[in-house]
């Protein structure tokens, strides 16, 4: 049964529950102004504005792509394509928009076409997952994996989900989008985000309960 | 369907991040062991979640990564594309520019020529009303039949006012002056209205019209 001491020891600090939310914010108008002027320049033909954009988002990009790929040379690829096309269809960009979500867009297409033409990769350290699987029980948030363990993590935790559920907990739980980037990344309407979410969590929490049984079973 | 309901709200506490379960929730997970079950499952995907989305994924030599890009897009030809692209739209921009510039003479020239005829028409317009007063001596006359005709002849503006009210056939509107110019005793604040009206309207024609139908008062009052 929850003890008294359990129910208060709440797993969320909520202090300033939106003062991220604030800050990302107010970060996010100051990026989205540099970004008109890098790409009125590359409109106008500048390599070097170019290359500042890509300096900027590389990481992002690779963020989103490893975290819906898995693997670290299939996302470089993956990044490098999406940027080919980034500067083959910057006409096409509508200042109205935010750049990221137009960018993060292309991203999350190319990432997807990647993810169909590769096999899933099936050898798993299942040692070192179920390592890891004991740090989500624990409350040090500080842990920060290698890319390839990385990887292994977010594949066993969304293994098995279909491809919309995949891209939605990915995009929204992992990434951290707000729902109406994802909608507008996934050109996907807001009630079928709302439920592959809620069935990828579902997935997910059995999955991962499920396992954490087994593992108390055997120790 | 009690612990259904408690699993919905356990469901809003995580995904809506509220501050709190709420007591009826509390006092069931006290005694529910399934439910206190899946509460500790979702905790578990919720630091999971926590977890997975602090640790970034790191990208390695970054500047290198940055210039395999920058050749990827290079050989692909796409530089060339929109360089190609600027230049198009550097071009247009150019013959915008020309067309502009032509257009802007081309307006000049007929705004000019414009102003030109209607100089012209102005001094020949005078010229006409100097002959008519110099043929005709008691239309230079104050005290004459016609003391309108002085006044057209030294205000050229409001003469061309005029002008434009013969074009516009508003014959009775000039007859209406002129006859108001005669009887000046009486109808003096009339004239003046009516001057006023004529001069807040656009000044441009011809002098010849205006001539004939000086020439036609002339003549209907030698009748």
């Amino acid at each position: 049964m929850l003890s008294d001491k359990k129910i208060k020891n709440r797993p969320f600090n909520f202090t300033f529950p939106y003062l991220h939310r604030i800050i990302n914010k107010a970060n996010s108008q100051l990026m989205q102004s540099d970004d008109k002027e890098l790409i009125k320049r590359i409109l106008a033909g500048s390599q070097t504005a170019f290359r500042q954009l890509v300096e900027k988002y590389q990481q992002y990009a690779f963020s989103l792509a490893f975290r819906i790929l898995c693997h670290e040379e299939e996302t470089k690829d993956t990044v490098q394509d999406s940027f080919v096309k980034i500067w083959k269809n910057i006409n096409s960009y509508n200042d109205q928009h935010k750049f990221t979500t137009w960018m993060y867009k292309i991203v999350t297409n190319t990432a997807i076409d990647k993810l169909r033409s590769i096999k899933p990769e099936l050898r798993i350290d299942l040692d070192k997952v179920s390592k890891h699987l004991d740090s989500f029980n624990n409350t040090n948030e500080e842990i920060q994996f290698e890319n390839r363990e990385l990887g292994q993590i977010i594949n066993l935790v969304s293994e098995g989900l279909p491809e919309k559920q995949r891209l939605v907990f990915v995009l929204r739980d992992i990434q951290g989008f707000a729902s109406d980037e994802v909608r507008e990344i996934l050109d996907l309407p807001e009630n079928s985000i709302k439920s592959n979410l809620y069935h990828a969590r579902k997935t997910i929490r059995e999955k991962l309960t499920n396992i954490m049984d087994y593992e108390r079973r055997e120790r | 369907m009690i612990c259904d309901q408690i699993r919905l709200q356990i469901d809003s506490y995580f995904n809506k991040n509220l501050e709190g379960l709420s007591k009826e929730v509390e006092n069931h997970l006290r005694h529910c062991q399934s439910c206190e079950n899946y509460y500790q499952a979702s905790i578990l995907v919720a630091h999971a979640t926590k977890i997975l989305r602090k640790s970034e994924p790191v990208l390695e030599h970054p500047q290198k990564f940055t210039d395999n890009i920058l050749s990827a897009v290079a050989e692909s030809g796409a530089t060339e594309t929109l360089v190609i692209s600027a230049r198009n739209n550097n071009q247009i921009i150019q013959i915008a520019q020309r067309l502009l510039a032509a257009a802007s003479v081309c307006l000049m020239l007929v705004f000019g020529l414009e102003q030109y005829i209607v100089v012209d028409k102005m001094n020949n317009l005078e010229n006409k009303m100097g002959i008519i007063v110099t043929e005709n001596p008691q239309f230079a006359n104050n005290n004459s039949l016609l003391p309108g005709s002085q006044f057209f002849y030294q205000e050229s503006l409001t003469l061309m006012t005029w002008a434009h009210l013969l074009q516009q056939n508003e014959n009775s509107f000039i007859y209406r002056f002129l006859d108001a110019q005669i009887n000046s005793e009486n109808t003096e604040p009339e004239a003046n209205q009516i001057l006023s009206r004529v001069k807040g309207l656009l000044i441009y024609n011809s002098s010849a019209i205006f001539s004939q139908h000086i020439q036609k008062y002339k003549e209907a009052e030698d009748d």
